[in-house]
């Protein structure tokens, strides 16, 4: 028998090349977050310098957040389809390994769709202010996506089956991960308003932020194996 | 006194323990010397909000029972405190707007406390729809109940919003260092509307799984005289 980690790894390469075969999803849901940032662009027009920043920020988290919830909401809609899951739920598997190998292919996908979107947000406003897309900004956008992640592949689950899941799912993921974005929001406007260094924000919003990851994290593996677990 | 009768006394008792609570509160504590009559609604806004908060913690015992010991009764604690914890999460959102208007002269303000308990509401109102949406059975007991411990971990971080955020909402007045800074008449009529409101609100939970309970019973036996 594979040991956890033999799991994992299979299952994760297993998972990741189902979700980049339908790259559509990826890409609908990347075209969602291009949109939404031009429309924001012309609604907002000529931009005091001043006000750049947290512009900036609410754009592309926005943007980022609507897309990655569209994401999420879908990454068990293929195990479904195909029937994988009752078959996994047949098989000796370890439920974290499970878990955390849906949580890693979907966590690379919305990496490849929150990343860019900050990247071309701070294209936009290039002409203004240069400097908004730093390496520390991609380190507070992974740990945002960690704890959003875990809440997206949960909630996912938790409302695998339901008959009202289209509204379920944003009612249930807007105010779970709204402290996630709360600190990742509040460290980056730190961050770029250079209020605090970036070793300083570990004592408060980053330090904050990994401990929501870690809760996020660890119940997420705790309840997935509860709901796969059989009666 | 007929039988079924009997359980409704419990719950008259507690409502009129509840209502002198209340009058206590309005006819015998002084008037507020900068909020004038208006800071009286703290006796139904701070009971309220904190019967809103530990039926978070009902739901949650209720739902480690549920995923323990798969027992259909600890789902109907779970929808039960969920209800109640609406309700109250409501009712804690109106008597706040009723009291910001003239002391903030907003109705509304997206501050951080407000809005943590707006998703607290949004939180019991979505469990409420999972409840609703899926079929009686495992599927329905687990899922409602990994949503029940994700919603009392939203707690603590809604008593924390006001120290960590910018907040318009009043620092914490009763428990804090250097001791409460209310006047003993005001704090004695709170704790009393407290002690009252959260044991009427148990009741309250207690008398909906009855009736949850015997709605189950009753459909089960409709079922059976259709099958027989």
């Amino acid at each position: 028998m594979l040991t956890p980690f033999a799991q994992w790894k299979t299952l994760s390469r297993h998972y990741l090349l189902l979700e980049f075969k339908r790259l559509d999803r990826i890409f609908s849901s990347f075209l969602f977050a291009l949109t939404f940032l031009l429309i924001f662009m012309l609604a907002m027009g000529q931009v005091e310098p001043a006000q750049v920043i947290q512009i900036y920020l609410a754009e592309a988290f926005l943007a980022g957040f609507f897309a990655l919830q569209l994401s999420f909401a879908r990454s068990l809609e293929a195990d479904k389809e195909d029937g994988v899951f009752e078959v996994l739920k047949t098989l000796p598997l370890a439920p974290s390994s499970w878990f955390l190998a849906k949580f890693s292919s979907v966590f690379c996908t919305g990496a490849a769709l929150f990343i860019p979107t900050l990247a071309i947000a701070s294209l936009f406003h290039n002409g203004t202010q240069t400097g908004l897309f730093t390496w520390p900004m991609v380190l507070i956008c992974i740990l945002a996506l960690l704890g959003l992640t875990a809440l997206g592949v949960l909630l996912s689950m938790l409302t695998l089956g339901a008959r009202a899941k289209q509204i379920l799912y944003p009612i249930l993921y807007f105010p779970l991960t709204i402290p996630v974005l709360l600190c990742a929001l509040e460290a980056s406007r730190a961050l770029l308003l250079k209020t605090q260094t970036f070793s300083d924000l570990w004592g408060s919003w980053l330090g904050l932020l990994g401990i929501f990851d870690v809760v996020y994290i660890t119940l997420s593996i705790l309840l997935f194996a509860e709901l796969i677990k059989p009666e | 006194m007929d039988r079924s009768m009997k359980i409704y006394v419990p719950g008259l008792i507690l409502f009129g323990l509840m209502v002198a609570a209340f009058g206590y509160a309005l006819f015998a504590t002084p008037t507020d010397a900068a909020q004038g009559e208006v800071y009286r609604v703290i006796y139904l806004h701070v009971p309220s909000a904190i019967t809103a908060f530990a039926l978070a913690y009902v739901l949650l015992v209720a739902s480690i029972w549920s995923l323990r010991g798969r027992s259909v009764r600890s789902e109907f604690w779970g929808r039960a405190s969920a209800e109640l914890g609406l309700l109250f999460t409501a009712l804690t959102l109106a008597t706040g707007s009723i009291w910001g208007y003239p002391t903030w002269g907003v109705w509304w303000t997206w501050d951080a406390r407000i809005t943590t308990t707006f998703l607290l509401a949004l939180l019991y109102a979505g469990y409420l729809l999972l409840y609703e949406s899926l079929e009686q059975g495992a599927k329905r007991r687990k899922a409602c109940a990994a949503l029940g411990i994700l919603i009392a971990v939203d707690v603590p971080i809604i008593y924390k919003s006001v120290t960590w955020w910018r907040t318009l909402h009043q620092p914490p007045s009763i428990i804090r260092e250097g001791g409460s800074t209310m006047e003993p008449e005001m704090l004695l009529a709170l704790g009393l509307s407290f002690g009252a409101v959260l044991l009427f609100s148990i009741w309250l939970v207690w008398f909906r799984v009855k009736v949850l309970d015997l709605k189950a019973r009753l459909d089960q036996a409709s079922y059976d005289q259709m099958e027989g």
